[in-house]
């Protein structure tokens, strides 16, 4: 179940308006590698994993992303606030604005609507493991991007922030990994599921 | 940085609250450091009590038979037992009226 606090993990206070910065930011929202994306995939995939310290983890984590998508969403009302007709045209945010006005809408930057084909819940731990590495990979990626795009200093003050939080994501990613790993005979890491198989007791917590 | 480290409201609203967090995704992985756990119980005293799910969890660990000394978020126990079954989609962790 979840309850909400009402406060951003981090804060988030932007001067200038800046729609054309606000349609890249856009992509952590609802793009492919976005924070909607990788806390549903944490979250969904937190049934298939035999392990405790797997489903706690994945269930803090895949809570930590809907607070960043709270902050990405922030991010770009606040880079949307008070603009003229003229403004909109000329940076280029016509397109959006026609179909979301400034409505925050989970899109990738390029128009796509947000989908599910874009992350993936294979009910295999170790896949789903490696997934979810690659996912916070990619996403400081796009934080990477954003930050070439922007020389705003309020909005990359939380973009810097949102960006180290996946670097420790995936930091946590590979201990669960291990801890995975550590709880199956080397001979069996390929050979089976443990959350299928029934060859070995499942649910461990610590390493054996 | 917007969050400075040097004010109490900093502290209080982002600084303390995150890096109990920062812990809790650390317990999570290692249940069993209790030098984590320590620091993770000092920063609960500091803001004044443990989080807002640790005051639900407490009421609801003794309706389920687990010890109700431990809220189940760590602040009481010994380890970090927050990651321990049953979750919340297993049957074990539901209570249905027909059942006696």
């Amino acid at each position: 179940m979840w309850i909400y606090e009402k406060q951003l993990q981090y804060p988030v206070k932007i001067k200038n308006c800046n729609p054309r910065l606000a349609k890249a930011i856009i992509s952590q929202y609802g793009g492919p590698d976005g924070e909607l994306g990788a806390s549903l995939r944490y979250l969904s995939q937190r049934y298939s994993m035999p392990y405790d310290v797997v489903k706690g983890a994945l269930t803090d984590i895949g809570t930590e992303e809907l607070a960043h998508l709270e902050m990405i969403g922030s991010i770009v009302h606040q880079l949307t606030r008070n603009l003229s007709p003229d403004e909109i045209v000329k940076q280029g945010f016509d397109d959006y604005f026609v179909d979301h006005t400034t409505g925050v809408y989970p899109q990738a930057a390029a128009g796509m609507p947000y989908t599910a084909a874009s992350m993936q819940v294979k009910g295999d731990p170790i896949t789903d493991l490696h997934e979810d590495m690659a996912a916070e990979m990619k996403a400081k990626t796009t934080y990477d991007n954003i930050l070439r795009l922007s020389d705003d200093p309020d909005v990359n003050d939380a973009i810097r922030f949102l960006r180290e939080r996946e670097i420790v994501h995936y930091q946590r990613f590979g201990e669960m990994l291990r801890h995975v790993q550590d709880n199956l005979d080397s001979k069996n890491f390929f050979a089976i599921n443990p959350a299928f198989d029934k060859v070995q007791k499942p649910n461990t917590r610590r390493c054996q | 940085m917007n969050v400075a480290n040097n004010n109490a409201r900093s502290l209080r609203m982002y600084s303390l609250p995150f890096a109990a967090w920062e812990l809790r995704l650390y317990l999570d992985t290692h249940p069993d450091d209790t030098k984590a756990l320590e620091a993770y119980k000092q920063i609960c005293a500091t803001v004044g009590g443990c989080n807002y799910a640790c005051a639900t969890e407490a009421g609801k660990s003794a309706a389920i038979g687990r010890d109700s000394g431990d809220c189940g978020c760590g602040c009481g126990g010994s380890s970090w037992t927050w990651v321990d079954g049953p979750w919340p989609w297993e049957p074990e962790a539901n209570i249905v009226e027909s059942e006696d």
